[in-house]
């Protein structure tokens, strides 16, 4: 592939690479821990195509196959700020853009302490897209520039100075099928307004950096089907179970090279043990499940569960907990 | 910034193109395709296309016979016999296609069958039929302040309705011998409705005549007795209510069974519906009332659906 980068892994700005002591290893599979992440040019090629066109970036693939922890990672290589809500069945589209805290606000009305004159904005409570698309508005709930800043919960790690940011809308199928069409003109526009507030946001035509779009990035896992007119706005990517192969320099790049036989041993048993697609479910390890595994055999000091001794081990942990099939339980008694 | 509300489409791959200085034709491919603008990909695993037809090639014209001298005695027949001879050499029959061709697996093509719903409308129509309506929409002022006028504290503030899919669905599928020419339709209502409200929230039971003769998940599984889902969650029946049966047949469910099991499931707090490939004319009057009969049709779209049930089904729980 021979192109421009925008966004180049190999000149990560903050995230540590092949950073394999303990306490790295110790992160493998956390998606929050940003440490390590192996891309593939295609994903890179995807994340820059995003850039580009300004585009939301809408991750498909089967669980623990990466598509949280990319996020994260591709905002500390780039230096960006960085949010993330995880929709739930009940996330309503409004909700990433803000929330009004009604409770607190009524408890205040009854107890007498509502600020004169100022009775709403205190309750605002900025979503990650607000907080994405104009920082300094969200911090100030839209009041004036001299007002006190409320520096969010959620930029805890990241770098909260740079005009750009990386949003994470993580696991959007299990929202209600309206909130992906209800995005369709915020994430297009970049624009939304806060009608309590009478305030649009961003506050004021962005300048500059300030021009560019954030990246947002959405995952799926295909538990619903996402609305054609949302996915044609969409630049899309799969991410792919990886190959043995693949896994064995995965775990390399967390865990050193120490135990490549241990990794090779791990990958074989696993791809052995993969049972047929029988349409009822059954679910196969993900990297995630892949490197925790190496993980434990580590720290238990295993080291070849191929060995005859550990192989009997092995059969019963792998068809009891590897493939996870969903059988109903009536046909499992 | 307003351009990006439109589908992706040539702007914006002419923006990646300029922007990552893309110089090699496997780069502009993959951009193009992962705007989704490529021409579409044919699937590995997708049968052989058997060849196109193509007639035998004629065989050459043999040799026109020397014109014979007629002789006396020439008759009307040898006429008709050497003219038939030329018209034959320079028309020559016309190949005939086959009827039908098999493909690579011996198997013949099926022509394909229109489903009972419009393909495009399917999805719309399922999540109007099996929203409910959550109690989590914006606050309801008018009963807050209705409340606080009257001294009250709302020990929960109430809030408006809003359709949500998030209880799922219990999906009872007949499987009698009536509904057998439905059977693809049936399939694809299972699949429309785990894509539009997850896998997850699609419970599948299959019975015979009427659920609460038993139920159950799959062939593999013993028949066991029909109990409701959890207080909330809508049913919805896709069965002919015994129409598509004999009238002399014995084994049909009468309506004070399916009225029994509507009461059951009431009784539960679970919405009823029913896809019914019958029209209404043919639906047992008194099940009218008992549940919400969808004809199963294509005539019915989501606004049929809203025309029933208003924006969601009403459940208390």
């Amino acid at each position: 592939m021979s192109y421009t980068k925008i966004f180049d892994p190999e000149k990560c700005v903050a995230a540590s690479s092949g950073d394999t002591s303990p306490e790295s290893a110790r992160r493998a599979g956390d998606r929050r821990l940003a440490a390590l992440y192996i891309y593939l040019d295609e994903l890179v090629l995807a994340v820059n195509v995003a850039l580009a066109t300004g585009r939301p970036l809408l991750l498909r693939g089967l669980p623990g196959t990466g598509k949280s922890s990319l996020a994260r990672h591709v905002a500390e290589c780039l230096g960006w700020r960085y949010y993330e809500e995880v929709v739930t069945s009940r996330t309503q589209a409004r909700e990433l853009q803000w929330r009004f805290d009604t409770l607190r606000r009524l408890s205040d009305a009854q107890a007498g302490v509502l600020e004169k004159g100022n009775s709403t904005r205190p309750y605002i409570e900025p979503g990650v897209l607000w907080w994405a698309f104009d920082r300094g508005s969200a911090s100030r709930r839209g009041l004036p520039p001299d007002a006190p800043n409320i520096v969010p919960a959620m930029e805890q790690g990241v770098q909260p100075d740079h005009p750009r940011a990386v949003v994470l809308l993580d696991e959007i199928d299990k929202a209600d099928p309206d909130v992906p069409n209800n995005l369709l003109v915020t994430l297009g526009s970049y624009k939304f307004s806060v009608p309590e507030l009478h305030l649009e946001v961003p506050e004021k035509e962005p300048e500059g950096l300030l021009r560019e779009p954030p990246l947002i990035i959405i995952t799926t896992n295909d538990e619903r089907e996402m609305p054609a007119a949302f996915l044609r706005r969409c630049v899309i990517y799969v991410l792919k179970r990886p190959k043995a192969e693949k896994l064995i320099e995965i775990a390399e790049a967390h865990f050193g090279h120490a135990d490549k036989e241990l990794y090779e041993s791990i990958a074989a048993l696993m791809q052995e043990g993969a049972p047929k697609d029988d349409g009822r479910g059954a679910t196969l390890p993900s990297t995630a499940e892949y490197l925790d595994a190496i993980d434990a055999c580590l720290r238990l000091g295993i080291k070849n569960p191929r060995a005859k001794a550990e192989k009997d081990d092995w059969k019963t942990i792998s068809s009891a907990t590897l493939w996870k099939p969903r059988e109903p339980l009536d046909a499992t008694a | 910034m307003n351009r990006f509300c439109s589908n992706i489409f040539i702007g914006d791959l002419l923006r990646a193109l300029k922007r990552l200085q893309v110089s090699d034709d496997a780069t502009r491919c993959d951009i193009t395709r992962l705007l989704g603008l490529g021409p579409p990909v044919v699937p590995a695993t997708r049968p052989a296309e058997p060849p196109p037809f193509t007639p035998p090639e004629p065989p050459p014209p043999p040799p026109l016979p020397p014109p014979a001298s007629p002789p006396a005695q020439d008759s009307l027949r040898s006429q008709i016999e050497a003219t038939t001879r030329e018209v034959e050499v320079w028309f020559p029959p016309a190949p005939v296609e086959p009827l039908s061709q098999t493909g690579a697996g011996g198997a013949t093509h099926e022509p394909p069958v229109d489903s009972l719903f419009v393909p495009n409308w399917t999805r719309a129509i399922l999540s109007s039929i099996l929203s409910t309506n959550g109690e989590d929409g914006p606050l309801d002022y008018e009963r807050i302040i209705e409340a606080l006028a009257r001294a009250e504290i709302p020990v929960r503030l109430p809030r408006r309705p809003r359709p949500t899919t998030r209880r799922g669905v219990q999906l009872l599928v007949d499987k009698s011998e009536a509904m057998m020419p439905f059977a693809s339709d049936q399939t694809s209502i299972q699949e429309a409705a785990r894509r539009a409200i997850g896998s997850d929230n699609v419970k599948v039971l299959r019975f015979v005549d009427c659920p609460s003769r038993g139920v159950r998940a799959s062939a593999r599984e013993k028949w066991k007795d029909y109990g409701p889902p959890l207080p909330g969650t809508p049913v919805l029946l896709l069965t002919d209510l015994g129409i598509g049966r004999p009238m002399c047949s014995t084994d049909r469910a009468d309506g004070q069974e399916w009225l029994g099991f509507a009461s059951q499931v009431r009784r539960a707090g679970c919405p009823l519906a029913a896809f019914v490939p019958y029209g209404p004319r043919r639906w047992p009057r008194a099940l009218r009332r008992a549940m919400t009969l969808v004809q199963w049709d294509r005539c019915t779209s989501a606004l049929t659906i809203r025309n029933l049930i208003g924006r969601a089904h009403q459940v208390f729980v």
